[in-house]
């Protein structure tokens, strides 16, 4: 178990091309922090660096004390699921699991209390002789995550694990991942897109754009307090509605500010609301709705209980302090 | 396209009924010519059923072979066509299947043109350099002896190119999984690619080793001396009858053994052969 330190960590390609720059990041001994952001901003890169498996170009990584920029990949004390699982095909799942250890010289009866150790948390023993190909999808990743388990290691580092998985399996092993990074108390770096799984797993999280961090916080500290137009638009389900400063009357005025967030549930429909709204269509959750429509040029949604009372056009009122006001130049939070 | 008409599929069993039977012909004659006596094919008409000389010609081949076109005994000639066969297709393999491991995972300067360059050779086959080849083989001493036989047409595009894409279809995470596994590359070469290009390796094993057991026109040149003969180049020897008719018994009896080991070999590995031509999940 360590703490991890990224110190200014910069990667350009060879063709000259930036693909993460300027990243600092404290990761605390145990804690779980997840990489979020779109497609392309950088957070696989980013991880592959601590990973060893991309040289890092600028800054430097740290792994508990030591600097590992020049450190072979199995000598950093990390391990690794991938997206795909990379079990080795050819193996079964006890020698999938025994491969990295066997490489590093444990002995064999160390070797077999490890396995058996892992097997139990992960209840893969009925498994542990057929291949990989005769798992599920679930499964696969159980044994990837048990590959990661033997070593022990001072780091675990997730790359999009569950994305290949169905929906409901993927709240299922999320749920594991969580109870597990909490029981064994490892210090676990998580990429994914998904800023839902974003928010239920972290400890912390770091929301990613263009290769910068766009802010790093609590799941809540984010939500609540979006640093930038773009985190506000990305965390959080349904979207934060964006609106033109300008349409919003009664703006608790600020000249700087270029639009006004302000989340679904945030707006209430209210007979006098100084909002007036053009509903377009309906989705129906269950427990709730999503009514979404117009106000002006902007489309709005917002979320009511499933029996409120519905009309084409509502009228909806706010707090003033559930409003986020965003730059309009920089879109950075103003307050 | 899925037809299910009575009329189509006699039509389609026809078909492949007689391709059956224009491929097994010319073997069913050849067996049929080693079951007669010598005069049997000279005299006009051709049998079409076997005679009964069958276990005469093939004791006379298995045990003394046939002194006036001084060949060996066919066991000879077989022992020497399974070792040429077998150095060439290991051969090929292992050279190709580490070259292609170089060329695909290790960044070197000039690796496009390392690469190219065993590209070109497959415009170069051993008709093509003939010459040369056997005049370098003969400054090494290499004539008459195994190494002569197999080691020219060891070296192989083909193969190489092979491996190459099957290398190129496993994934790169599997390759970063074995990294951080602490696989250093031999190890990695050894544990995961090899096992991984079993199949293939099984269906280039077969591929090569009938190429090796056919090859005639450079055993037939470089190999003077009889101790070295091979069953293909053997062959063509009786058949040379100079002084006489060529014993066509003789001979039709030799080729249906020359084929028993290939016949082996491609009945034995279908089911590898089959998957490591079609396989693509890895």
């Amino acid at each position: 178990m360590a703490s991890i330190t990224l110190n200014n960590v910069g990667k350009i390609y060879a063709g000259g091309a930036r693909a993460v720059g300027g990243v600092n990041i404290d990761i605390a001994d145990g804690e779980f922090l997840v990489l979020v952001g779109p497609s392309g901003c950088g957070k696989s890169t980013l991880l592959r660096m601590v990973a060893g498996l991309e040289s890092i170009s600028e800054g430097e990584v740290r792994i508990g004390d030591r600097v590992v920029n020049e450190v072979e990949p199995a000598d950093r004390d990390i391990a690794m699921v991938f997206q795909n699982y990379a079990l080795y095909p050819h193996m079964s799942v006890r020698q999938n699991l025994a491969y990295g250890l066997k490489n590093r010289g444990t002995p064999k009866a160390e070797i077999e209390r490890r396995v058996g150790i892992a097997s139990d948390i992960l209840q893969i023993g009925p498994f542990l002789d057929r291949k990989p190909r005769a798992l599920s999808g679930g499964q696969r990743q159980r044994v990837a995550m048990g590959r990661a388990i033997v070593r022990e290691p001072a780091a675990f580092l997730f790359d999009e694990p569950l994305s290949n998985l169905d929906a409901k399996l993927r709240v299922a092993m999320r749920l594991e991942i969580k109870e597990l990074q909490k029981r064994l108390r490892t210090t676990s770096i998580y990429v994914t897109h998904d800023q839902l799984e974003a928010m239920t797993l972290a400890d912390r999280l770091v929301v990613l754009n263009g290769g910068q961090i766009e802010q790093i916080g609590t799941p809540l500290e984010v939500y609540r307090r979006p640093a930038s137009a773009f985190v506000a638009s990305f965390i959080g389900s349904p979207a934060m509605n964006l609106i033109e400063a300008s349409a919003v009357p009664h703006l608790p005025g600020t000249a700087h500010a270029g639009h006004v967030g302000i989340r679904p549930e945030d707006l209430t429909v209210t007979a006098d609301g100084p909002i007036q709204m053009t509903v377009m269509a309906v989705e129906e959750l269950g427990a709730q709705r999503l009514v979404h429509g117009r106000t002006g040029d902007a489309r709005i949604t917002i979320t009511l209980p499933s029996d409120a009372p519905l009309s084409d056009d509502l009228r909806l009122s706010y707090r003033p302090n559930a409003l986020h006001l965003f730059h309009k130049d920089t879109g950075k939070r103003v307050d | 396209m899925i037809e299910n008409r009575p009329f189509l599929n006699m039509a389609a069993h026809l078909v492949l009924i007689l391709g059956v039977c224009i491929v097994a012909l010319p073997v069913w004659v050849a067996f049929v010519a080693s079951t007669h006596g010598p005069t049997a094919f000279m005299s006009g008409t051709i049998p079409m059923w076997p005679g009964p000389d069958l276990v005469k010609n093939y004791s006379q081949m298995l045990g003394a072979g046939v002194s006036t076109s001084g060949t060996p005994p066919v066991g000879v000639m077989m022992f020497n066509s399974l070792i040429m066969a077998l150095s060439i297709a290991i051969g090929k393999i292992v050279i190709s299947v580490l070259s292609a491991f170089a060329v695909v995972y290790f960044r070197f300067p000039f690796r496009g043109l390392a690469f190219w360059c065993i590209f070109i050779t497959l415009m170069l086959p051993v008709e093509v350099r003939i010459v040369p080849t056997f005049q370098v083989v003969a400054d090494l001493g290499m004539l008459n002896s195994y190494a002569g036989l197999s080691i020219p047409l060891i070296a192989s595009a083909t193969a190489t190119f092979l491996f190459r894409q099957v290398f190129l279809t496993i994934p790169d995470e599997l390759t970063e999984a074995a990294r951080i596994d602490g696989a250093g590359p031999m190890k990695f070469f050894r544990d995961i690619l090899l096992p991984l290009s079993r199949t293939n390796i099984a269906a280039l094993f077969v591929i090569l080793f009938i190429y090796g057991w056919n090859q005639y026109l450079w055993p037939l040149l470089i190999t003077t001396s009889s101790d070295y003969y091979t069953i293909v180049a053997g062959i063509k020897r009786m058949a040379d009858a100079v002084d006489g008719l060529p014993q066509w018994h003789l001979v039709m009896a030799t080729a249906m053994l020359a084929m028993i080991p290939p016949v082996i070999v491609v009945v034995a590995m279908q089911r590898l052969f089959v998957k490591g031509l079609v396989e693509t999940e890895k």
